[in-house]
């Protein structure tokens, strides 16, 4: 039995094909081709290096077709600071209740007496101080925004909607929020307008 | 003459009022519930000055009616502050309502709970005297539905008072002596502090100062013209609290959304 290991080689898968080969031929010739391939085999196993035949290319499955690359993205452009969204813009009449706990603070009560003799009208906004117990507060189903802090709940009148109608249209509330000074108040009323 | 005048008083510059205020009965009081609310501390409350320009001073023009025009004062003080337009409301519907026409004079709860059930109507709906309440058009009848308000509390202290009228800047109606000094106004605008039951009844809102002394004084607005006081104000403090024999006084903190008004608010949807 030849070596294991230089059975693996491709030397001696060729030394088997040449004795197939020989068969026929002279003995001595066959001996001598013999003794040099065994040698070259054996030497191709110990050291690995041995000249390879030319390994007959195997047929190459072919591959799965790869999804191409996805499709390189626009350049970019120049890092520049990110657009800012634009505020929404609230641009019709606009009903502000104020809506106090029963507890109101100093502060809240100055709010609502800074709201006394502001031109509400010229702002297109309708002003209303409630106490947390007012019943007109559940009449204009508010009374769920009523908490231990003073809120400002601001509605806007719908599309279209003549405000002055009577009775005035259900409005969707689009913003509530905790005023501290009566600066805050207009300061929403701006920021709500988008200006 | 009122069955309830225990006298009159005359001002300095000869103006001459009819007192006389009965006291609500037990069983009114009984209906309103004390200060719920927590008193703010002195302390904690700023002085303010802020009397709405366009709220007049009242005359009660020789009538007993201290505790109506007082009270339609506070109303409509009340609904500017919760934000409802000016509406000039005439005192003597409510008095005629509540007396029959006659000049008798009522408790401040009385006139309380007149207002509030039948409200008070604009100027111009009715003859500005007193009159057989039966006299009055369906009109005006309607008309004073819309002008309404609740008592919401008694206060039984003058830091209550004060935590009201200065700390929550809300009108409050009170019993209050007055005597021979009442309308000699000090240096500083105080009333003359005068000693007895409480004959008269006053409108405390719109301001709070500090009096050189450090205590606080509590505007008044009276119902005795112009001509009376400062322009027909004063400044009310503790010792008027104090001096009066009996303590009666109310805050009005709801107001009755006027439902035939234009500028009533919309109902709201929710986000």
């Amino acid at each position: 039995m030849p070596d294991p290991a230089a059975a693996q080689t491709p030397a001696y898968q060729a030394l088997v094909q040449v004795e197939g080969a020989a068969m026929g031929a002279g003995a001595w010739v066959y001996d001598q081709v013999k003794t040099l391939v065994m040698g070259i085999a054996i030497g191709a196993a110990m050291f690995g290096h041995g000249p390879a035949p030319t390994p007959i290319p195997a047929p190459v499955p072919i591959p799965a077709p790869i999804p191409g690359p996805a499709p390189s993205p626009a350049p970019k452009p120049d890092p520049s600071p990110a657009p800012v969204p634009a505020p929404v813009k609230h641009d019709r009449t606009l009903t502000l209740s104020f809506i106090e706990p029963d507890d109101a603070t100093v502060k809240s009560s100055a709010i609502r007496d800074a709201a006394v003799g502001t031109d509400w009208k010229g702002l297109d906004c309708h002003w209303r101080a409630y106490g947390a117990s007012s019943p007109e507060l559940k009449a204009r189903k508010m009374d769920g925004y009523a908490s231990s802090r003073a809120v400002l709940v601001v509605q806007e009148a719908a599309t279209g909607v003549k405000y002055d109608a009577e009775p005035a249209p259900p409005a969707p509330v689009i913003d509530v929020s905790n005023p501290e000074s009566f600066d805050d108040v207009m300061a929403k009323i701006k920021t709500l307008r988008g200006q | 003459m009122s069955q309830y005048a225990s006298g009159s008083h005359v001002t300095p510059s000869g103006q001459k009022f009819l007192l006389g205020l009965p006291r609500s009965s037990e069983i009114l009081r009984s209906a309103i519930p004390r200060m719920a609310s927590s008193v703010i501390p002195a302390s904690e409350i700023p002085d303010w000055d802020h009397w709405p320009s366009q709220l007049k001073v009242l005359d009660q023009n020789g009538y007993n009616g201290c505790t109506h025009y007082s009270s339609t004062q506070g109303l409509m003080f009340a609904r500017l502050q919760s934000g409802q337009p000016h509406a000039q409301l005439e005192p003597l519907y409510s008095y005629s309502v509540a007396t029959g026409g006659w000049n008798v004079g009522t408790s401040i709860l009385d006139a309380a709970a007149q207002i509030a059930k039948v409200g008070i109507c604009e100027v111009g709906q009715i003859p500005a005297s007193l009159a057989n309440p039966r006299s009055f058009s369906a009109k005006a009848v309607a008309n004073a539905l819309r002008f309404r308000f609740e008592i919401d509390q008694q206060l039984n202290s003058w830091e209550e008072v004060q935590s009201e009228a200065g700390g929550r800047r809300r009108a409050v109606i009170l019993a209050i002596q007055v005597g021979n000094t009442y309308s000699n106004l000090d240096s500083e605008g105080c009333m003359g502090v005068d000693r007895g039951p409480g004959n008269h009844a006053i409108l405390i809102a719109g301001g709070k100062k500090t009096l050189r002394n450090g205590k606080p004084a509590l505007r008044h607005c009276g119902s005795w013209s112009r001509a009376w006081g400062q322009n027909g104000f004063g400044w009310y403090k503790e010792d008027h609290w104090n001096a009066t024999g009996y303590q009666e006084a109310y805050t009005i903190k709801a107001v009755i959304e006027d439902p035939s008004d234009a500028d009533t608010p919309p109902i709201a949807l929710a986000i």
